[in-house]
C-alpha cells in the first residue's frame, strides 16, 4: 500500500501520438523517485482506475484532452467536489466505453473518490495511431511535470530538471 | 453531416445521434425505412485495425504479442494469445503442460474482466432502464460493487501472471518471461471461490430480466476442443457443419470491403454472415462447461443453443462462472514449470492462430522472413466478423418497434447492438445512429 501523500496517475496510450502525454508525465515523475509522490499508469479503464484511487487520499490525474484549445495548452480541474467539465479525454470521445469523467463520477457515486482529486488535461494535437507526440505536447509534458512538483510542494532541489523519457522517441513508425 | 441528403422530403423522418453509448469505441449506424418497413441497415466502422497489419511489417516476430496487445485495452490477452499461437504454428512447436495451463488462466482472467464490464456496466443499464452504469450505480450499488469486484479478480489474474493488468507484459512467444510461484496464487484462490459464487448469483439475477421475444437462426462459429471449453486451441466449428483446422481459415472465410465502411466484413465463403462470441461457444461447447455451470444455465432457463441475443447477458454470466471455476482448478493444480518458455524460431515460416477473445474468435496470420522479421500480417477481430450479423438482427428487429418515438427506437437499436459487446475500438472512430423514413 502506498504511504506517500500524493498519487499521480498518468493516463494514456503510448501508441497514439499525443495520447501518450499522461504516461510521459508519469514516467518523468517516476524517474525522480520522489518520497512524496507515488506514480501509476493507466489506460483509462474505469474499474482499474477505481482500484488505483484506493492508493491515495490526494490524487492527480493526467490525461490528454481535446478541449478545443491550442495544442499543448494545460488545463487544471479540481474534481474533488465537482464533475469534470465536458472535455473529451484520450482522443476524440474516449476510445473506451466509459471515459475519465465517467470513471470519476462512478467513483463519486460509490463513495470511492479520494478526498482531493486534481485533473491535469493536456490539449492534444493528434491522436494518430503509431505517430509521435507533437512538439507542443512534449513541451507541455515537461511543464505539467513542473506544475505537479509545485502543486505537491516537491520542487525544492531539482526543479526544472526534467529528463527525457523513451516516449519522446517511440514508437518508431515507418 | 457530410452525407446528409438535402433538402429532406417532408415525409422523411430521421434520427441522428452523435455516438452510440456503452460500446467499446465509436462508429455510425444508419437505419433506412420506407413506408414503415426497414429498407436497409448499415453499421459503419471507420478505423479498422489494418494499421497494425502494416505497423507489424519488418518488426521482429517476438514483438507481435506486445504490439497487437495495444489494439485493445479490453482484450489484450486475446491479441497476445492469437499472436503467440500463430508464431508457434509457424515454428512447428506447441506449448504444453504448465505453460499451456497458465495461458488458459490468463484467458480466464480476461473473460472475467471483459464480461464483468459488459454485464454490469454496459448491458445491465439497458435492462434496468438507466442511461449509464453510473446512473445505475446510485440505485443498484450492491450490483455494481459486485461487478467491479468480479472484474478486479480478473485483473488480479493479469497482475499475478501478466506482470501488469492492462497490457500484460509477461507474455512471450513460447510462454512467459517469468513463471509465477505457487504461493503467488494463494490470495487468488480464495477470491476465485467468491467469484464463482458471484457469477452464479449474476446469472440467476440476469435470468429474471425481461427479454424481448426475438430469436434468429444463426450460424454459430467458434473454436472447439474435445477436452475443454475452448479458449486457445482446437478446430473451428460451426452449427452448420463447418469443422476445419485453423490453418484452413482463409479457405473458408473471406473479408469483403463495403464502400460505406472502412472495416472489412468477414463472411463464410459460399454462405453468408455468421455469429462468433459467447452465444456461439455456449451453443457448440456447452457439454464442456463445468457441471455447475451447466446446471446453473439450465436452472436459468437457457436453452442450448440460445438464439436470443439479448440473453447474452445470462450466457456471459455463465461464462464468468466457468472462468472462475476453471481458473481455480488451474491455480490449485499448478506446479511451477522448469522453464518459463520454450524456444521458438518461426523464421521462414507461415503460421496462424485463432483464440477465443471474450467477444469471439480472433484470427492472426503471419509470414516470417529468414531473418525472423514479420513479412506480412493479417488480423481478423471478432467485431468485424459479427458486423453483418448485427446489421441483420437490426433489420429484423426494428420493424417491431417502428411505432416507438425516436428516442425509444434508438434505445432499442443500441441495446440490440450492445448484445454483441462490439469492440469497435479495435476498429473504429465514430458511431452515429440515423434513421431515415422515406415515404413512397
Amino acid at each position: 500500500m502506498n504511504t506517500k501523500p500524493w498519487l499521480v496517475i498518468g493516463i494514456g496510450n503510448a501508441f497514439r501520438a499525443d495520447d501518450a502525454a499522461g504516461l510521459a508525465v508519469a514516467r518523468k515523475l517516476a524517474a525522480r523517485e520522489s518520497g512524496e509522490i507515488a506514480i501509476a499508469e493507466s489506460d483509462g479503464e474505469p474499474a482499474a482506475l477505481l482500484e488505483q484511487f484506493r492508493g491515495g487520499a490526494r490524487v492527480i490525474l493526467v490525461d490528454a484532452v481535446d478541449a478545443g484549445r491550442e495544442p499543448g495548452a494545460i488545463l487544471r480541474f479540481d474534481v474533488s467536489s465537482e464533475s469534470l467539465p465536458a472535455v473529451s479525454c484520450g482522443g476524440g470521445a474516449s476510445t473506451h466505453a466509459l471515459g475519465l469523467g465517467e470513471a470519476i463520477e462512478l467513483a463519486r457515486s460509490l463513495d470511492r473518490l479520494p478526498a482531493e482529486v486534481i485533473v491535469f488535461g493536456i490539449q492534444a494535437e493528434s491522436f494518430e495511431t503509431g505517430a509521435l507526440m507533437s512538439a507542443a505536447v512534449r513541451e507541455a509534458v515537461s511543464e505539467t511535470v513542473r506544475r505537479i512538483l509545485s502543486e505537491t510542494g516537491t520542487d525544492g532541489d531539482s526543479a526544472g530538471d526534467v529528463s527525457a523519457t523513451h516516449l519522446d522517441r517511440t514508437p518508431a513508425n515507418s | 453531416m457530410s452525407d446528409e441528403p438535402s433538402p429532406a422530403p417532408e415525409n422523411t423522418r430521421r434520427i441522428s445521434v452523435d455516438y452510440l453509448a456503452r460500446v467499446e469505441g465509436e462508429g455510425a449506424m444508419h437505419v433506412f425505412t420506407r413506408n414503415g418497413e426497414v429498407e436497409d441497415v448499415k453499421l459503419k466502422i471507420f478505423e479498422p485495425p489494418r494499421f497494425f497489419e502494416a505497423f507489424l511489417r519488418k518488426r521482429g516476430f517476438a514483438e507481435a504479442p506486445d504490439i497487437t496487445a495495444r489494439i485493445c485495452g479490453i482484450c489484450p490477452v486475446a491479441y497476445q494469445m492469437s499472436a503467440c499461437h500463430a508464431m508457434e504454428d509457424a515454428a512447428g512447436v506447441r506449448v504444453t503442460g504448465a505453460l499451456r495451463e497458465l495461458r488458459r488462466l490468463l484467458y480466464c482472467g480476461e473473460w472475467l474482466e471483459s464480461h464483468g464490464l459488459h454485464v454490469f456496466m454496459l448491458h445491465a443499464p439497458d435492462f434496468l432502464g438507466y442511461e449509464s452504469g453510473i446512473a445505475m450505480a446510485r440505485d443498484h450499488r450492491d450490483l455494481v460493487e459486485m461487478g467491479l469486484r468480479l472484474k478486479k479478480i480478473g485483473n488480479d489474474i493479469g497482475n499475478v501472471l501478466g506482470g501488469r493488468e492492462i497490457h500484460p507484459v509477461n507474455v512471450k512467444v513460447g510462454g512467459f518471461y517469468k513463471a509465477p510461484r505457487k504461493r503467488d496464487f494463494a490470495q487468488l484462490a480464495e477470491n476465485l471461490k467468491w467469484a464463482a459464487d458471484a457469477a452464479e448469483k449474476t446469472a440467476r439475477w440476469a435470468a429474471e430480466l425481461d427479454f424481448p421475444d426475438f430469436e434468429r437462426d444463426y450460424e454459430f462459429v467458434c473454436l472447439s476442443h474435445p477436452d475443454e471449453y475452448a479458449m486457445n486451441e482446437g478446430r473451428l466449428v460451426s452449427s452448420r457443419g463447418l469443422d476445419i483446422a485453423i490453418a484452413d481459415y482463409e479457405e473458408h472465410f473471406e473479408e469483403r470491403h463495403e464502400p460505406y465502411t472502412n472495416a472489412l466484413h468477414s463472411v463464410l465463403r459460399g454462405k453468408d454472415h455468421y455469429f462468433v462470441g459467447p452465444l456461439a461457444r455456449f451453443a457448440l461447447n456447452f457439454d464442456r462447461l463445468t457441471e455447475r455451470a451447466r446446471t446453473v444455465a439450465r436452472e436459468c432457463g437457457l436453452e442450448v443453443p440460445c438464439r436470443n441475443p439479448f440473453q447474452g447477458i445470462i450466457v456471459r454470466a455463465i461464462e464468468m462462472l466457468y472462468a472462475a471455476e476453471e481458473a481455480l482448478r488451474i491455480v490449485e493444480n499448478y506446479e511451477r514449470p522448469d522453464r518459463p518458455a520454450i524456444e521458438v524460431d518461426p523464421s521462414g515460416g507461415r503460421g496462424c492462430g485463432l483464440t477465443e477473445a471474450p467477444r469471439g474468435s480472433l484470427y492472426h496470420r503471419y509470414e516470417i522472413d529468414a531473418d525472423g522479421l514479420i513479412a506480412s500480417a493479417k488480423i481478423v477481430p471478432p467485431t468485424s466478423q459479427n458486423q453483418l450479423t448485427i446489421e441483420d438482427d437490426l433489420r429484423s428487429f426494428v420493424p417491431q418497434f417502428l411505432h416507438l418515438d425516436d428516442d425509444d427506437l434508438q434505445w432499442q437499436c443500441e441495446q440490440a447492438i450492445r448484445n454483441y459487446d462490439p469492440c469497435i475500438s479495435c476498429a473504429t472512430h465514430f458511431l452515429k445512429l440515423e434513421r431515415k423514413e422515406v415515404g413512397a
